[in-house]
């Protein structure tokens, strides 16, 4: 096993690796940014090393502050983590080199897979179903061509793309030339590659992927799907595994496909294949990620096993300690990604100091967290601050725990997406296992916009009256406050919420 | 009397409240109300108070704060302000340029996501207060759209 390992990210993740390194007893570096030298992820490692400015470009992506780093710390391996460089096969290289072992893919194994239009020649030629799509676009002309090829709607996807950035929907020809400058854009900064594809847009799928494990020796199994239809613009926002769509014939056969798909990739190490599922039950590839995901502690939770162990473990040449007969699936887990959005703003994110923070705990329930009370969300990176993970025994179980859960965490200072998930967990159809990549779109907008009628004689009422009057009182100079609903502006009740307080004496 | 025991009063239709309140003053309100315990999580802003208290949302108003913003300007123009702080990528309409209802004027890049900001009313830009590649602070001024009379 390593000595010491580098940790090339930051935030929840760079905090979720280092834990697993101290699990196992290896040191570890982390490495921050000027804007992170308060970050989490440097009090959780052994050695921390300043690797530039705030900005991504010149700190989390800079190749070579980043292997001076390792070198001068006297590490033999590094762990990539997700976004930034993961799956940048020039790195992967650059790390080998140097004799630095990259926990993730060979080089060559990225550079095939982070070729969105190469990885999907390789499910084709596997026969595995793809979407309809275009290779690169190498003009306007050329992706107007392809465009009229595919039809509408479409999307536009960075050939290095990821996590929904660099991706763009485009529903007809006039907003074409608009959304592959923007993809192109956002792909140059986010990957420092431009090159985007067309891909048919297919209306209300599933998003499902399949978790995949392979030693590089012929030993790939998989670690079942996971469901993540509910986003927002290609992000992810809450996951489950497994998918409560698939029945065991549907889940044989798309778990056979990944597994096809990565065996034919030659490929090692954690990877995601992710799908398309149709409501009538056709799959589609969509590409592979050659990495470890956000989402991984969902299927870690439900086979009990500890991904970045594994990730270890293969790196350090050992093959796969498990055989799929071996891998037992228990319960449900679901992730909840708390981000420094603000869910009644179109999800903004809004960055700045956590004055308060207090997470979820009790049975069942994983907080994996990048943040601490006192901490700043800086304007810098991904807004993604902590993971809430939450199992049970079974769907109903795990549902009923989540709900708990989100009660208990509470984030003040900052704008989260917590009242979002608190508001699907009451919908019937999200407990129901019903969702599809349009259900934020399709709910959202009027869920944002929803208030409490009041009544008064509901206790919950009140207390929501007594609450605003006293934070108003709190938070003002003035002895006398008065409150009043904005939808209901009769006499009768801004008489009603009126509150008056003594004196201080 | 007032906070010194840690208890504030409430009237509601008139009528006193009989409540307890925790005394913490981070982390939610913490109502004791006829036995029942409730956390609310309250945020201020100037003239809106926005209360969850069990996954639900109440919105309020205040009333004893002098209404601000949309009144001080003249009817009918907008002035667009950074909702967070982060950088102009490209400014997608020119000063004196007529722009529509939720056409996008700035292409902002904030937490390394691009959103255009967009126009709130039809009307003419009259003027751009930023530089394309310029970084700016949360509630910096963006741009001002004059409402054009009778367009919609």
């Amino acid at each position: 096993m390593f000595r010491k390992l580098v940790i090339a990210n930051r935030g929840e993740i760079a905090v979720r690796i280092a834990r697993t390194c101290r699990d196992l007893g290896i040191s570890t570096v982390a490495v921050y940014s000027d804007a992170d030298r308060d970050g989490l992820h440097v009090r959780f490692a052994d050695e921390a090393r300043r690797i530039g400015p705030a900005p991504s470009t010149e700190s989390y992506l800079n190749m070579n502050a980043l292997l001076e780093a390792a070198r001068d710390a006297g590490a033999d391996a590094l762990h990539p983590g997700y976004g930034f460089l993961a799956e940048n096969a020039e790195f992967a290289r650059r790390c080998q080199e140097q004799g630095l072992v990259f926990v993730g893919p060979t080089p060559d194994g990225l550079a095939l897979m982070g070729d969105k239009a190469a990885a999907r020649r390789i499910a084709r030629d596997t026969g595995v179903p793809i979407v309809p799509g275009s290779e690169a676009v190498s003009s306007d002309q050329h992706a107007i061509r392809e465009a009229r090829r595919i039809g509408f709607p479409l999307l536009v996807k960075a050939v290095s793309g990821g996590g929904g950035k660099g991706m763009r929907t485009v529903s007809s020809p006039s907003e074409l030339l608009g959304a592959l400058r923007q993809a192109r854009s956002e792909a140059s900064s986010s990957f420092g590659d431009s090159a985007v594809y067309l891909e048919r847009y297919l209306h209300s799928p599933r998003h499902i992927e399949f978790q995949i494990m392979a030693d590089g020796e012929g030993s790939v199994i998989h670690l079942l799907e996971r469901e993540c239809s509910i986003q927002r613009r290609h992000q992810k926002l809450i996951e489950e595994c497994p998918s409560p769509r698939l029945d065991p014939d549907l889940r044989y056969r798309m778990a056979e496909a990944a597994v096809a798909v990565a065996r034919a990739a030659s490929y090692r190490n954690a990877g995601t294949v992710e799908f398309l599922l149709d409501n009538e039950g056709n799959f589609y590839f969509l590409e592979m990620n050659a990495r470890l995901q956000v989402e991984h502690p969902v299927t870690e939770m439900v086979v009990g096993l500890d991904l970045v162990k594994l990730q270890l473990r293969i790196a350090a040449g050992g093959r796969l300690p498990v055989s799929q007969e071996e891998i037992r699936p228990r319960g449900w887990a679901m992730e909840f990604r708390i981000a420094a959005e603000d869910p009644f703003r179109d999800f903004l994110p809004c960055p700045g100091r956590i004055d308060f923070l207090r997470p979820a705990g009790g049975p069942g329930v994983r907080d994996d967290s990048g943040v601490f009370a006192g901490g700043e969300v800086t304007p810098h990176y991904d807004p993604l601050i902590a993971k809430l993970i939450v199992w049970g025994e079974d769907r109903a179980d795990c549902l009923a725990r989540a709900e708990r859960a989100l009660r208990e965490y509470r984030v003040e200072g900052i704008s989260t997406t917590l009242p979002f998930f608190r508001r699907v967990l009451r919908d019937p159809q999200f407990r129901a296992g019903e969702m599809d990549v349009g259900y934020i779109d399709r709910n959202w907008r009027g869920w944002a916009a929803e208030s409490e009628t009041i009544s008064l004689e509901k206790e919950r009422d009140r207390a929501a009256i007594i609450a605003a009057a006293v934070s108003a009182y709190r938070a003002g100079s003035s002895r006398r406050r008065r409150i009043a609903p904005p939808a209901d502006r009769s006499a009768w009740v801004r008489a009603g919420l009126e509150e008056q307080h003594g004196s201080r004496r | 009397m007032g906070e010194k025991d840690g208890s504030l009063r409430v009237h509601l239709a008139g009528e006193p409240l009989a409540f307890d309140l925790g005394g913490h003053r981070t982390g939610g309100v913490s109502i004791i109300l006829g036995g029942r315990s409730f956390e609310a999580q309250v945020s201020l802003e100037e003239r809106r108070i926005t209360v969850e208290v069990d996954g639900r949302r109440y919105l309020f108003e205040r009333s004893d704060v002098p209404e601000v913003g949309a009144a001080r300007r003249p009817q009918g123009d907008a002035e667009v302000l950074a909702p967070m702080p982060g950088k102009v990528i490209k400014l997608l309409v020119l000063p004196g340029e007529e722009v529509r209802a939720n056409q996008g004027v700035v292409l902002f890049e904030a937490m390394k996501m691009q959103n255009e900001i967009r126009s709130p009313l039809a009307g003419r830009l009259v003027a751009i207060a930023v530089r394309e590649g310029q970084a700016v602070e949360s509630r910096d001024r963006l741009f001002t759209v004059k409402g054009e009379p009778g367009e919609k």
